[in-house]
């Protein structure tokens, strides 16, 4: 895979918070794609610290920011989900809807782990899309993380209230 | 025109329909975040705006705060704002700047915060009790801070409270409005909170209304998971999304 990745805040603040990041930059080098609407939802006064991580990835190439343009087929997309959804939709986030239109106008992935909300548009606009356990498990794969590692990060991140979906990275391993 | 008295009857009346007596000192903070689709929302202004006040549609009103100020300014601001929402009906945005600056509306506000935070009775009282223990008629600059501590007001608010009720003169209140009081209220043992501002990561919050409707919205299924948190994230509120900063299980006491 080459695509680049489009991360939600959700999926992108998980590995921030348990200082993990790096682990986006070795298992995805020059794909680490950042909706500037994500970047201003980390730039809240509250978690500044997480910000401050974002730019030294951003100053250092490894990863990018991209921002949505009026009129373009992505800011259509973008609207549409954030403004005025289809009958029997939610209005989604500003983070993840950029995510989410991104990624269907560049041929990327979405990163994200709120299925719940995004599942039928993944579906409608035939995403690719992978959850932060589809990231542990290719680190897995990878060896840059022990199933242990695994479970420990795993449960830093639902400390902070990610949204993993499973209690622990082995159950997840276990039903994936 | 200013009246005085009529300022004086709108604060016991504000202080009867929230539930508090007409005398004691009052924590304000937590009396506001109980008034019905309030939203306080605490950000740093600057230097020249102490506090806004926003009636907005439906009844939705939105107080603001300067949390670069200190926290017996906060106080002040507060209960200057309240005089807006519940008193100045032409009203529907105001910026309120430093006390005593303003038009006549800003002054009765002033004055509003000032009896709402001081309630006369009960600093009258507080004053003679004072004067009594120190066998003296006038009051000390140790005496005004222990007012002030009482009554959660700053230095300030205080001072110029105390010489426009003529329980200090001219002259002494000109000398105490500008002299720094923190070290003198340590040295008598009090904390010095009230003469500071919260630390500069504590200075964006927003409480009450907004927080509440965000809840709903999402508990209708009207928005997702990830707007909700956008939400309170754009609220300030990381400790909602992420959870606090401290480690372990709450204690329940």
């Amino acid at each position: 895979m080459t695509e680049p990745l489009f991360f939600d805040n959700d999926c992108l603040s998980a590995f921030l918070w348990v200082g993990y990041e790096n682990l986006l930059v070795k298992l995805y080098p020059g794909r680490i794609m950042i909706p500037g609407h994500v970047y201003l939802e980390l730039s809240s006064p509250g978690v500044d610290h997480l910000r401050k991580r974002v730019d030294l990835l951003l100053s250092s190439g490894d990863a990018v920011q991209k921002s949505i343009e009026t009129a373009t087929k992505e800011y259509i997309i973008y609207r549409k989900l954030t403004s005025a959804p289809d009958a029997g939709h939610k209005i989604i986030g500003k983070g993840e809807a950029a995510a989410i239109s991104l990624a269907k106008c560049n041929d990327g992935i979405l990163a994200s782990n709120n299925l719940k909300d995004i599942a039928d548009y993944v579906k409608c606009y035939g995403l690719k899309h992978l959850t932060t356990g589809d990231i542990l498990k290719e680190a897995l794969e990878r060896s840059f993380i022990s199933e242990a590692e695994g479970n420990l990060i795993w449960s830093k991140m639902l400390a902070k209230r990610r949204k993993l979906g499973f209690l622990s990275f082995s159950d997840f391993l276990a039903a994936n | 025109m200013i009246c005085t008295s009529d300022i004086m009857t709108k604060s016991i009346q504000l202080r009867t329909k929230l539930g508090e007596d007409a005398n004691s000192p009052i924590d304000i903070f937590a009396l506001a975040q109980d008034i019905e689709q309030l939203t306080i929302v605490y950000y740093p202004m600057g230097e020249n705006l102490s506090g806004i006040c926003l009636k907005g549609a439906a009844g939705n009103n939105v107080i603001s705060i300067n949390s670069s100020m200190t926290v017996g300014r906060q106080r002040f601001s507060l209960a200057h704002e309240l005089y807006h929402l519940y008193f100045d009906k032409n009203m529907t945005a105001v910026c309120a700047q430093k006390i005593g600056v303003g038009q006549e509306t800003e002054k009765e506000a002033d004055l509003f915060a000032s009896y709402f935070l001081m309630p006369a009775a009960a600093l009258q009282t507080k004053v003679e009790m004072l004067k009594a223990k120190n066998d003296s008629n006038d009051l000390s600059i140790y005496d005004v801070i222990r007012l002030e501590q009482y009554f959660q007001v700053s230095h300030q608010a205080a001072v110029i409270r105390l010489r426009q009720d003529k329980l200090l003169n001219a002259d002494a209140a000109d000398a105490m409005i500008s002299k720094g009081v923190r070290r003198l209220a340590e040295s008598i043992g009090y904390s010095t909170e009230l003469y500071k501002p919260l630390p500069v990561e504590k200075q964006y919050m927003t409480y009450g209304n907004y927080i509440d409707q965000a809840e709903q919205v999402l508990k209708r299924g009207l928005v997702s998971d990830g707007k909700y948190e956008e939400l309170l994230l754009t609220a300030f509120r990381s400790d909602l999304v992420y959870g606090d900063n401290e480690e372990g299980e709450e204690i329940i006491d």
